[in-house]
């Protein structure tokens, strides 16, 4: 084993068995590192003409407005299969409890249609959408 | 931010507007490939983003059709006035049938008369011609929220 202190290490690619703090704690595989990445994730407003353009985003194309509260978020490079896990929040700047969930539609490895609705269970546009994905690209 | 919209019908017949990320490298063809649904390509088209209307109240009552931006119908837009309405009317359904009760439980037929009356109001409230009679989405838009006050200061 080899090991290099105090450098600043310039190269392509770095291939390691395990990455750990300074301390040497917090041991993590790559692998474990690489199936926690959020892949893809967005913060964009659902009530306003330029949903897709977003407060800020990662690996997003674009977002496809299907109508009031019912939205798809279009992934730039695709996950790998379907099955990649989501999870967001939404709200308005009032006291309104509003839910977020899968749209009419499966999740697909390029796509994830949401839905965005108030307490009453209908839809609605919420000034404040976020979503982040994670899985296998 | 890209100056571009792609709009087109979707699978269930609603209008789609599909907003590029400010960090899509690609260009709108490209998109338009990737996020149309085959099915629907036909009604696909590129169109500039301020001919897609700025004011989403009527949103489910917008339409588009090849070689056209999204536009709203106005009898579409007076069935989602009418939806708000509706919406908007619950919770006063609630209070006034909570009102009549306390009037039928005190015996007094003029409070139970003038319950009576405003729950006809509200019930009334989707015919107004503020909302049916509206001529343009403008007029609709201010005629619904008339009459949601209305209804709510009942």
């Amino acid at each position: 084993m080899s090991t290099i202190e105090n450098a600043n290490v310039t190269t392509t690619n770095i291939r390691a068995t395990n990455v750990q703090d300074a301390s040497g704690g917090n041991s993590n595989t790559p692998a474990a590192i690489n199936s926690g990445i959020v892949r893809a994730w967005i913060d964009f407003n659902g009530a306003s003409g330029s949903i897709g353009t977003g407060n800020a985003s990662f690996n997003i194309a674009s977002v496809t407005d299907h109508g009031t509260g019912v939205y798809t978020i279009n992934i730039d490079t695709d996950f790998g299969s379907a099955n990649y896990v989501a999870a967001g929040m939404c709200g308005t700047d009032n006291t309104t409890t509003h839910f977020i969930g899968t749209g009419n539609a499966a999740p697909a490895a390029g796509a994830l249609k949401i839905q965005t609705v108030n307490d009453g269970g209908g839809a609605i546009d919420c000034t404040h959408i976020m979503v982040m994905m994670l899985g296998a690209q | 931010m890209s100056d571009k919209r792609i709009v087109y019908q979707g699978e269930n017949g609603e209008t789609c507007v599909v907003i590029p990320a400010p960090q899509y490298s690609g260009t709108m063809d490209d998109l338009l490939k990737k996020v149309v649904p085959e099915d629907c390509l036909d009604s696909a088209d590129i169109v500039e983003a301020d001919t897609i209307p700025n004011d989403r109240t009527f949103r489910n009552a917008w339409t588009t059709s090849k070689g056209k931006s999204a536009e709203i119908d106005l009898s579409k837009a007076k069935d989602v006035a009418k939806d708000k309405v509706r919406q908007a009317r619950t919770p006063k359904f609630q209070e006034l049938d909570i009102a009549y009760q306390r009037a039928d439980e005190d015996s007094d037929a003029d409070a139970k008369k003038a319950v009576a009356d405003k729950k006809k109001v509200a019930r009334d409230a989707t015919k107004n011609t503020k909302i049916t009679g509206a001529s343009d989405v403008d007029k609709l838009k201010e005629g619904m929220e008339a009459v949601i006050k209305e209804v709510q200061d009942l």
